[in-house]
């Protein structure tokens, strides 16, 4: 209970940080957002006019507080570019970031558990050695090149599926998730390839350790032996690295939503940085912020319940 | 020895992909030539196989999908600003007057209009039976509404309207009746000649703000849905008053803000129609589509800061528009598509572009060593060109430039900044050196000189010419006749004598068009006309 009051202070303590170094960053770089939105013919009065309804000619301080205050009550503002919520404009774009990171984290999952068992059960055996070298060749593909890679050969040679066609999750919700999984395998390879590779020099540490040694001596199977003893030993530095990977995953999203023309908030995010829509990118940055900083905490619960001997608090 | 060859595998893996980016970089660099040349006047195709080409029989029906390159400004007709978002709320909206294919202004939501004689007066008599999208027939308290909107005569006026200056002289908007039909009155507190082409404001219902979401139009096609950052869907509107049009039922506009993205999309087919194509990508679209070329409705320039060193000095101005050669520029960054100009008027203003001034300024790089030489600068200097870095088409501009000026000592560098960035600090600021723009308009020729008066704001290189002033007064109250255009070709021989700016080319739009359809028509300014376009039998 401790631990969980201390966690949720904290949360709420980064997210005020990052809200504050956004909110700087958008001072310090040039641009207008009412003087984008009456275009390059506007005079001075009309800007000045919109800045004054916009809310732009107060201090930086009022204007952050006041974003601050209503985004804790829920109210995240409007967006100056859409003239809409923000709540709005974003709640769909959200679950199509959500699915897209969900299928790339469990793509993640699947394979590299298989990929890292295969490749530990005989270190330096053939299937090792591929293994080594395609994670090798696939980490150092970036999300956004193998996403062009996917769309020229499963898009436009293949055409399985209509590049930047992406069904709508409310009318057609296996043809989303259908076209989802190519996004979501140019952000998953190069993560499968790292992932696999930590747990299997993971698997390989635990296999040399004298606690092996003992359970096979005792006459357990070596199924047993890995599954109940190496494997949950193998994955504790694993979970963590998974940890920085599903920030990864968010990060990757959002160029690989240009490469794919899928509308989510990554997409979102970059549109609005471009035309300075002040709201959308607090929102947006906020947003990732507190679901990395969540997926931390579900980490830590993990560790916890995999080893009991680390204590949380 | 087997540990030797795997690590010997792994190096070969890391080269074949090190080298695998390379391959990239050089492909996407190097300018493939290609035959296709053709000359841009009215949409030319160019295709290789064009058998099918526009001369197919018209069907009725079917829906098509069009790719945009920018997200709408607002569902509000009257708060665009952007010309991505004109050219495809022309379908939809449209004003007393309307723009058609050749360059003329015809009438729309009104029937016929008269001018006053001390063009002061303007009576517009309104068509019969034009209903809105929401099937209200149009009156005149709709068009008084939505002209003094545009105006900011309104009580309570929205601050996110944009005005329009040119109504900036209305003093009264008011109705009344003609020959028994209704009609509006504008009264001008000063002559205005030109204001017909800003007639092309869009009528809305009276009352209309923006929280009432899309507003009814009167145009061939109706409003049906909008996602941000996704789509924008038109469905036809039965009720329009010319009979027969449009042909098609629906046209969704695609938005993909990645332009490298947008063109994925075409290859992969989900696009019908594609405008603003790179020469370079017009030749790599498969046989589906043919290409389509006309021209883009604006003058691209280097523009330099007259108030910044050297560019105030005219020898330097001058040495410049001698190094530069155009049609070498037209040649690398389109394929040879475009027209050079060099003047601040570009050639879709067929009555009043001088086309003699193409040759004003060819290339000598002796002269123009001789004229640096005479300004001071006999071993050239270092400037830097600031471009736009979402405008593909202006930064390779800027790399041809680069070299072409480094012939004469002038070492150029290319500072690439965000959209935001160049239009807070270039634009509005007028902090740069020199940067590449291109300059769009309306039908008024005076709306394309708009940039320059030296009282303007929008005169971002700081031009400053008394004999550009005068003359423009002098333009703009004359009415339309041989004294006007003498006038604004006398205007242009001062803007390219006084090296306003470096005037470059008249870009070339270059548009994927299905092979399915027919009827895609060009127009000298920002318009994407679906009406026009059909499936071919």
């Amino acid at each position: 209970m401790k631990f969980l009051i201390k966690r949720v202070i904290t949360l709420l303590f980064t997210m005020f940080l990052v809200s504050v170094f956004s909110f700087v960053a958008f001072q310090i770089i040039p641009g207008d957002s009412a003087a984008l939105k009456l275009g390059m013919d506007a005079d001075q009065a009309a800007i000045d006019a919109l800045r004054e309804a916009m809310g732009l000619n107060r201090s930086v301080f009022a204007r952050f507080f006041d974003w601050f205050l209503s985004a804790i009550k829920g109210d995240f503002g409007t967006s100056s570019q859409y003239s809409m919520s923000v709540a709005q404009l974003l709640s769909k774009r959200m679950e199509v970031t959500a699915w897209l990171a969900v299928l790339s984290i469990a793509m993640i999952l699947v394979f590299s558990l298989i990929l890292g068992l295969l490749a530990s059960k005989k270190e330096n055996g053939w299937i090792d050695r591929l293994i080594t070298i395609l994670s090798q060749t696939f980490m150092s593909i970036p999300p956004f090149f193998m996403g062009i890679i996917l769309v020229l050969i499963f898009g436009i040679t293949l055409r399985w599926f209509k590049t930047g066609s992406c069904p709508d999750p409310a009318e057609d919700f296996s043809g989303f998730l259908k076209f989802l999984i190519y996004p979501a395998i140019a952000i998953a390879i190069p993560k499968i390839a790292m992932t696999a590779k930590f747990l299997r020099s993971s698997l390989l540490r635990e296999q040399n350790l004298d606690y092996v040694r003992t359970a096979k001596s005792k006459g357990s199977s070596s199924e047993r032996i890995l599954i109940h003893h190496i494997l949950k030993n193998a994955l504790l530095p694993v979970i963590t690295f998974m940890g920085m990977v599903i920030g990864d995953v968010f990060a990757g999203s959002i160029i690989v939503e240009q490469v794919f023309n899928l509308p989510g908030i990554g997409k979102t995010l970059v549109v609005a940085i471009s035309n300075r829509d002040f709201a959308v990118v607090q929102t947006v940055v906020l947003y990732i912020a507190m679901l990395v900083i969540v997926i931390n905490f579900i980490v830590d619960v993990l560790y916890q319940w995999i080893d009991p001997r680390i204590k949380l608090d | 020895m087997k540990k030797k060859m795997f690590l010997l595998m792994l190096f070969v893996v890391f080269a074949a992909v090190l080298g695998g980016c390379q391959d990239g970089n050089a492909n996407e660099n190097g300018t493939e030539p290609s035959g296709a040349n053709a000359s841009s006047e009215n949409g030319t195709v160019i295709s290789s196989d064009d058998s099918a080409s526009t001369d197919g029989s018209p069907v009725y029906g079917g829906s098509i999908v069009v790719g945009i390159s920018q997200d709408l400004d607002s569902l509000d007709p009257h708060k665009v600003v952007t010309a991505g978002t004109r050219e495809v709320f022309y379908n939809v909206y449209e004003g007393l007057m309307k723009p058609d294919e050749d360059g003329n202004i015809v009438p729309a939501v009104a029937s016929d209009y008269s001018v006053s004689d001390d063009q002061m007066t303007y009576t517009f008599i309104l068509r019969e039976g034009v209903k809105f999208h929401n099937g209200e027939l149009v009156t005149t308290d709709d068009v008084i509404y939505s002209l003094k909107r545009c105006a900011g005569l309104l009580e309570t006026s929205d601050p996110e309207v944009s005005i329009e200056s040119a109504f900036s002289t209305f003093t009264d908007v008011s109705a009344t009746t003609v020959d028994g039909k209704s009609a509006v009155v504008i009264r001008l507190s000063e002559p205005n000649t030109e204001l017909l082409n800003y007639m092309t404001t869009a009528i809305v219902p009276d009352g209309y703000t923006t929280a009432d979401g899309a507003a009814p139009g009167t145009g061939p096609f109706k409003f049906e849905s909008y996602t941000p950052l996704q789509s924008y869907v038109i469905v036809k509107n039965d009720d329009y008053y010319i009979p027969g049009v449009p042909y098609l039922d629906e046209v969704t506009f695609k938005i993909s803000t990645d332009a490298d993205a947008a063109f994925l999309e075409v290859l992969s087919g989900g696009i019908d129609i594609f405008p603003y194509l790179t020469a370079d990508q017009a030749s790599q679209l498969s046989d589906d589509y043919n290409v389509e070329v006309g021209s883009m409705a604006l003058v691209q320039a280097l523009f330099l800061n007259w108030n910044a060193e050297p560019f105030n000095d005219i020898n330097v101005r001058k040495a410049i528009c001698y190094a530069v050669d155009r049609q070498a520029i037209i040649d690398m960054v389109a394929d040879g598509m475009g027209t050079v100009c060099e003047t601040g008027i570009f050639p879709s203003f067929k009555k009043y572009y001088d086309s003699s001034l193409e040759t004003y300024y060819t290339q000598d790089i002796e002269k123009a060593k001789e004229l640096l030489a005479q300004a001071g600068f006999p071993d050239g200097f270092s400037m830097t060109i600031t471009v736009p870095s979402n405008y593909k088409f202006h930064v390779d501009t800027a790399q041809v430039l680069v070299e072409q000026l480094a012939a004469i000592g002038i070492t150029a560098d290319i500072k690439l900044v965000e959209w935001a960035s160049w239009y807070t600090d270039v634009y509005k600021a007028r902090d740069y050196e020199a940067t590449i723009i291109g300059l769009d308009a309306n039908l008024a020729p005076s709306n394309i000189l708009r940039f320059y008066p030296s009282t303007s704001g929008s005169n971002f290189m700081n031009y400053t010419s008394t004999a550009f002033d005068d003359t423009f007064a002098l333009a703009v109250s004359t009415p339309e006749g041989d004294e006007k255009t003498a006038y604004y070709k006398q205007i242009q021989q001062i803007l390219t004598d006084e090296v306003s700016a470096v005037y470059l080319q008249a870009p070339a739009n270059i548009v994927a068009v299905s092979k399915k359809l027919g009827g895609y028509t060009f127009y000298p300014l920002y318009v994407q006309d679906m009406a026009s376009v059909y499936y071919m039998e």
